[in-house]
């Protein structure tokens, strides 16, 4: 209990350091972010540049006068009401209604790819080590060694093109038909499934190779160590030192890196959402950080850091519940 | 061991087995028709299909994805959906000028008013009445950033139809009247819902006081306000911004039915007069990552962008029926030198750099449909030259061809030599390197231009390194002259073509970037009869000129000093490319001739071909002027 | 030194008795010397021809040319310079950082551990690209040492998070404790002891880094820290995407298949000679 409280406590400060780091950091980049929206607002409009300039300067809800103290002030003072603010550009964008269009997608997506990766990974990890050599290990390393070399848009481009224009089976973007409407019924349940399948396809693929590496690491690791010799040369059967010792060994650094995975994946995968348009954490961020919306990205990443805080929490409780020799520490 | 891998395996494969399964069974699904009666599907090579929904669809554009989407314009919330569901006073159609009047019925220049006089049976698309009001509405919400209040006394509002503006003295000539009065989106918002906030400023603009100073920087309607005033106006821009508006209200043809973050559904505004005449009675746009894909299999009807020529060649083949056409932009992509710096404060090494540049490999690096000019810099669009400009005077222009031998022996003359690494050195015995930055955010255009002209000065003798430089960096660190040469816009316009826009930004914006500081220092060059000009008062004083002949002359002086002051290297004006897909529409521009250029169209050779091309581009003709016109219908 | 010869010639003689280690390291030395003395020997010439754009490998281009006739094999080859150089140098800082906070956070415990924990978290959620940009900004050198800092700040924060983790586990393992029994030093025990333990571990991070180092070399160079090159494997992707579309241009795709080949091969190089140095730092595993 003491170490639970004491983590806890670790952990808050851990979230107001980062609050403020971030809300430091986006204040002190360079440039000037007016210079090249106001460009994009003259060719739109057909006004001049220097009228653009005017508008989007007007528009843009930040003084970069006032002192950093004043603003983080103000900004606390919300955070503490549950005000997350509104984006500095677009006033209908409050940061609470961004997180709630943004972060089901996401939580769907990256969840069902993490289970479906990470049981792949385990087992053909596993499998691999007990292997040592051998067709599968060999082809299962040029596999990982392909994919991953491929940067990931351009698997997400090759499935497209094969799936999407060629076999037409899969919609080309977005996250559910402009048809259906939003809710509980079917047609709107069976269309998210639809538009959801190959962005988590490619997320399985790209994905997969990394934990397939670890768990191999792991397991490797484990196989080599005095215990499992000694269990080996007792005469133990292969499939209950695999069981009982490998398994459970093998995954307690695996179940570590699965809950910061989790945590970590409510901030996206950029390239996929931005391939199939899937809009997700991922791309709202990057495009605050674009617009320098300096509001709307903190209030997202403040939503990111409060999951990865959180995961690293029960990662660190989850090991030392399966590690006793970890237990006291 | 051999069992238990076994044994593994089989799980393994039984995983696998129902992942697939559940992807097979979701791709089943798209065959039970989840996108209903939409596009007409073109089975290849099936030839034309009829298209009977009278859609067309459109691929690309921008416009904030839900929740962000909105009909508030100020707030920003609309973006390209507005093409279609706005209208304006005036359209100015883009490359040539031409004024063509959409929600005004007649007008007329008397001294120094215009008084317009707006068609009486429009409405917006929640079914109010437009008045003039709305139009009045617009110029005093846009006060501090709409560049007709600075030529203006007063806007009144005469009756419910009519508009009177009042022109400060000097008044201004009709020409560049008409064309302030079309610039811009300007019915886009309505009274009803902004009123309340406009009438607070129109109070404010009571309290403003007469401005006499230097007429170049007039404030908005000749109005100052004390500080208080100036403070309210601002937070009023604030209201403005926050009305809450849930979807596009506008005049135009069309109006917005749904919206996704990828697509928006927009079907006819019931209030448009002969709404039911409309060709198209439905639009959908719809964005991808990649639009060749999209291109090539016939799923869209329109799109503008440019594709390297090899790709164009292929996605037309594999297409079948999609045709595309190449048109100039109103921008130019050059060189600006930094001409605070040593050795470029020469004007003749400058225009020996100019003779330096081999434009076409640029071009072929950067983008393939370009076309080159032979000038340096001539403040205007190149493509318009002729058009303002005298033949006789146009001779005398300077025209660089990238000679290498010719420009060496323009530094010699200059006093420059080669020394033994075969570097250049100036009088004082002084090599100089360069760093030319071009900007990300451009991609690859920018950088690749520029790495290329790095190479070519670097090969002549002049050591030159290209840098990629962040988008909201790279133009201020150029005006404060951290760069010795960009790649950036040169010769160009927004919107209007019309010298005097494209001399006002040149001689501000660029300027600015080249070093040159306007306000510190008039600028007085020699045109070709070594008459001097102030240039920045030349360029104002085309404001004024009615009569056609002398606002030519004076265009031709200021564009051979331009031309012969080369602060910059004009690489290339900018082409961009129009696709429609000739399976679902009809009536498309050189449509006799798709066979003999396989689809793969020339640039326009009149401008009435130009004319039809362009507003094919909403871009250049905004509020689906196309789709009013009538030439193009779908099949 | 005779004892550290011995364990060179040890160490080779286990490397050379795996094959993929063999061949795990005639890749790694391929790309070296490519490297090195191929870019030396190549002339690069950048001229655009752009008639010859596309074309067969022949004899003159043994790989083709690229969308504006430049020899391809030319351009791999004096990337592989700037590429590896800049992976290896972001890979070892970052490596270098991450151990040494990640090691000594868990070793020494405590408050310390607590204070570094909370130093790293830190650097784990600060995004990567306004880091790079104020960075960039404020150090305004350009170089590959200054690009390697840049990226090595931006991702030790997960090396030392992993190391962390690990090394809390190995702590207590027996023959750790009989060290601290015996009171040899932190010192000696982390690099003797720990270190050789975990190079699987540093292996694959290695690798990871390297190839974010290489991904994210496109972004460095946007950011005006390293000079735009487009012989830079990196870009030369990108270069080849656009003008390409991977399917749209058949003649095209050994430009675009280059840079991933390359990068391919050598990140198998990276994954086959890691695994033959775990086996001769771990004498245990070596009973296959």
């Amino acid at each position: 209990m003491n170490y639970f409280l004491r983590k806890l406590g670790t952990s808050l400060l851990n979230l107001i350091a980062v609050v403020v780091t971030i809300f430091i950091v986006l204040r002190m980049m360079p440039g000037d972010i007016i210079e090249p929206m106001a460009r994009e607002e003259a060719s739109r409009l057909g006004i001049t540049y220097e009228e653009a300039y005017e508008r989007v300067a007007d528009r843009y809800n930040y003084n970069p006068q006032e002192p950093i103290y004043q603003q983080l002030v103000r900004y606390v003072k919300g955070l503490l009401r549950g005000d997350l603010g509104t984006s500095m550009l677009n006033p209908k964008n409050t940061v609470v209604s961004i997180l709630s269009v943004a972060l089901p997608w996401t939580i769907f997506v990256v969840s069902i790819s993490l289970i479906i990766s990470f049981i792949l990974g385990m087992q053909l990890g596993a499998l691999m080590a007990i292997r040592k050599r051998g067709i599968i290990n060999n082809s299962i390393t040029f596999y990982v060694t392909i994919v991953s070399a491929i940067p990931s848009y351009i698997i997400a481009i090759i499935l497209s093109i094969i799936f999407v224009y060629q076999l037409r089976l899969f919609p080309k973007s977005g996250v559910y038909s402009i048809d259906v409407t939003p809710g509980f019924n079917m047609p709107f349940i069976l269309s998210v499934l639809h538009y959801s399948v190959l962005p988590i396809t490619t997320y399985v693929i790209t994905s997969t190779g990394g934990w397939i590496l670890n768990m191999k690491g792991s397991s490797v690791h484990v196989l080599g160590s005095d215990y499992v010799f000694a269990a080996q040369a007792r005469g133990i059967p292969e499939k209950i030192i695999m069981r009982r010792y490998m398994k459970k060994n093998a995954m307690i650094p695996m179940i570590t890196i699965l809950a910061m995975a989790f945590g970590g994946m409510i901030g996206g995968a950029p390239l996929i959402e931005g391939q199939f348009q899937y809009l997700g954490m991922g791309a709202y961020l990057a495009k605050a950080l674009g617009e320098r919306d300096f509001i709307l990205y903190q209030g997202l990443l403040l939503c990111i850091s409060i999951s990865v805080i959180l995961a690293n929490l029960v990662a660190d409780l989850l090991y030392s519940k399966l590690d006793p020799r970890i237990r006291l520490e | 061991m051999r069992n238990l891998t076994v044994m593994r395996l089989r799980q393994i494969f039984s995983f696998v087995l129902i992942l697939v399964l559940i992807f097979v069974l979701t791709a089943c699904y798209s065959n039970t028709g989840n996108d209903p009666g939409t596009s007409p599907t073109n089975d290849s090579d099936s030839g034309p299909v009829v298209n009977k929904e009278r859609v067309k669809r459109i691929a690309g554009g921008y416009w904030p994805a839900p929740p962000g989407f909105g009909g508030n314009l100020i707030g920003a919330q609309v973006g390209d959906v507005g093409y279609y569901v706005y209208e304006s006073m005036f359209l100015v159609i883009v490359g040539t000028d031409r004024v063509v009047p959409r929600l005004a019925k007649e007008w007329k220049h008397e001294g120094n008013k215009t008084t317009v006089v707006l068609h009486d049976n429009r409405k917006w698309s929640d079914g109010t009445d437009f008045t003039a009001k709305d139009m009045w509405a617009y110029y005093l919400i846009n006060i501090n950033s709409s560049a007709i209040t600075r030529y203006l006394e007063a806007i009144n509002v005469v009756d419910d139809y009519t508009l009177e503006f009042v022109w400060a003295e000097p008044v201004i000539s009709d020409t560049q009247k008409m064309l302030l009065l079309a610039e811009g989106w300007q019915a886009v918002t309505p009274y009803h819902i902004f009123g309340e906030f406009v009438e607070q400023v129109a109070e404010i603009m009571k309290k403003g006081t007469p401005y006499t100073g230097d007429p170049t920087k007039r404030p908005p309607f000749g109005l100052v306000f004390e500080k208080d005033d100036q403070t309210a106006l601002k937070n009023l821009y604030n209201d403005f911004k926050n009305v809450d508006m849930e979807k596009p209200i506008g005049t135009g043809p069309y109006m917005v039915d749904k919206v996704t973050n990828v697509e928006v559904d927009l079907v006819v505004n019931p209030y448009f007069p002969d709404s039911d005449k409309l060709e198209f009675q439905k639009i959908k746009m719809h964005t991808v990552s990649d639009y060749n894909s999209l291109l090539s299999s016939n799923e869209t009807d329109s799109f503008v962008g440019t594709l390297p020529y090899d790709m164009a060649r292929m996605i037309l083949d594999a297409s079948g029926t999609m045709v595309m056409y190449p048109l100039l932009e109103q921008k130019s992509v050059g060189v600006i030198f930094n001409t605070r710096v040593q050795p470029l404060n020469d004007k003749l090494v400058r225009q020996a750099l100019n003779e330096v540049i081999n434009k076409k490999p640029v071009r072929e690096v950067a983008n393939y449909w370009a076309v080159e000019t032979g000038f340096a810099t001539i403040g205007l669009v190149p493509s318009t030259i002729e058009k303002y400009v005298d033949k006789d005077v146009l001779a005398k222009f300077a025209r660089y061809t990238g000679n290498t031998e010719k420009a060496a022996k323009m530094l010699e003359d200059a006093g420059w030599t080669k020394n033994s690494q075969g570097k250049w050195v100036d009088r004082n015995g002084r090599s100089y390197r360069f760093v030319i930055a071009a900007n990300a955010g451009w991609g690859a255009q920018g950088i690749t231009a520029a790495s290329e002209v790095a190479r070519q000065l670097t090969e002549f003798g002049f050591e030159t390194e290209a840098k990629a430089v962040e988008a909201t960096i790279v133009v201020s660190n150029m005006k404060a002259g951290a760069y010795d040469m960009m790649i950036d816009f040169v010769d160009m316009t927004w919107n209007i073509s019309d010298p005097y826009k494209a001399f006002s930004s040149y001689y501000g914006d660029i300027t600015e970037k080249a070093g040159i500081d306007l306000s510190a220092a008039p600028l007085i060059l020699k045109d070709y009869e070594g008459k001097e000009l102030n240039m920045k008062e030349a360029v104002s004083s085309l404001l004024y000129i009615n009569d056609e002949q002398e606002y030519r002359d004076l265009v031709g002086r200021i564009a051979w000093a331009t031309n012969d002051n080369a602060i910059a290297i004009n690489l290339y004006q900018n082409v961009m490319a129009i696709w429609e897909n000739s399976a679902t529409s009809k009536g498309l521009p050189m449509e006799d001739e798709f066979k003999k250029y396989d689809r793969m169209m020339p640039l326009p050779r009149t401008e009435e071909e130009y004319e039809e091309i362009a507003i094919l581009n909403r871009a250049y003709a905004p509020f689906a002027e196309v789709f009013v016109r009538n030439k193009v219908k779908p099949r | 030194m005779t004892r550290l010869l011995h364990s060179f010639k040890d160490f080779f003689k286990v490397i050379f008795r795996n094959r993929q280690a063999t061949i795990g390291l005639f890749i790694l030395t391929f790309f070296v010397l490519l490297a090195t003395v191929g870019a030396a020997l190549t002339p690069l010439d950048m001229t655009v021809d752009y008639a010859n754009r596309f074309q067969m490998p022949s004899w003159k281009h043994p790989l083709g040319t690229d969308y504006v006739g430049r020899d391809i094999l030319a351009q791999v080859i004096h990337g592989s310079r700037d590429v590896i150089t800049l992976g290896v140098v972001c890979a070892v800082m970052a490596l270098g950082i991450g151990v040494i906070i990640g090691s000594v956070s868990a070793f020494v415990g405590g408050f310390t551990d607590t204070l570094l924990s909370f130093f790293t978290n830190i650097f784990l959620t600060i995004p990567a690209f306004p880091l790079m940009l104020i960075l960039a900004v404020a150090f305004n050198v350009q170089n590959i040492w200054a690009a390697g800092f840049i990226l090595a700040i931006v991702s030790w924060g997960g090396v030392a998070r992993v190391v962390r983790g690990q090394i809390l586990s190995l702590k207590h393992a027996e023959y750790i404790i009989a060290c601290r029994i015996m009171g040899l030093k932190y010192w000696y025990i982390i690099f003797k002891e720990i270190l050789p333990n975990m190079v699987s571990l540093l292996a694959v991070q290695f690798i990871g880094l390297f190839q974010n180092g290489i991904a994210s070399s496109m972004g460095l160079m946007m950011l005006g820290v390293l000079t735009y090159r487009p012989t830079n494997w990196g870009v030369m992707l990108s270069l080849a995407l656009q003008n390409t579309g991977i399917a749209y241009n058949p003649k095209g795709l050994i430009y675009f298949v280059t840079p991933i080949v390359c990068l391919a091969l050598l990140q198998l190089g990276c994954i086959f000679f890691s695994s033959g140095i775990d086996q001769a730092l771990n004498p245990r595993l070596r009973t296959e």
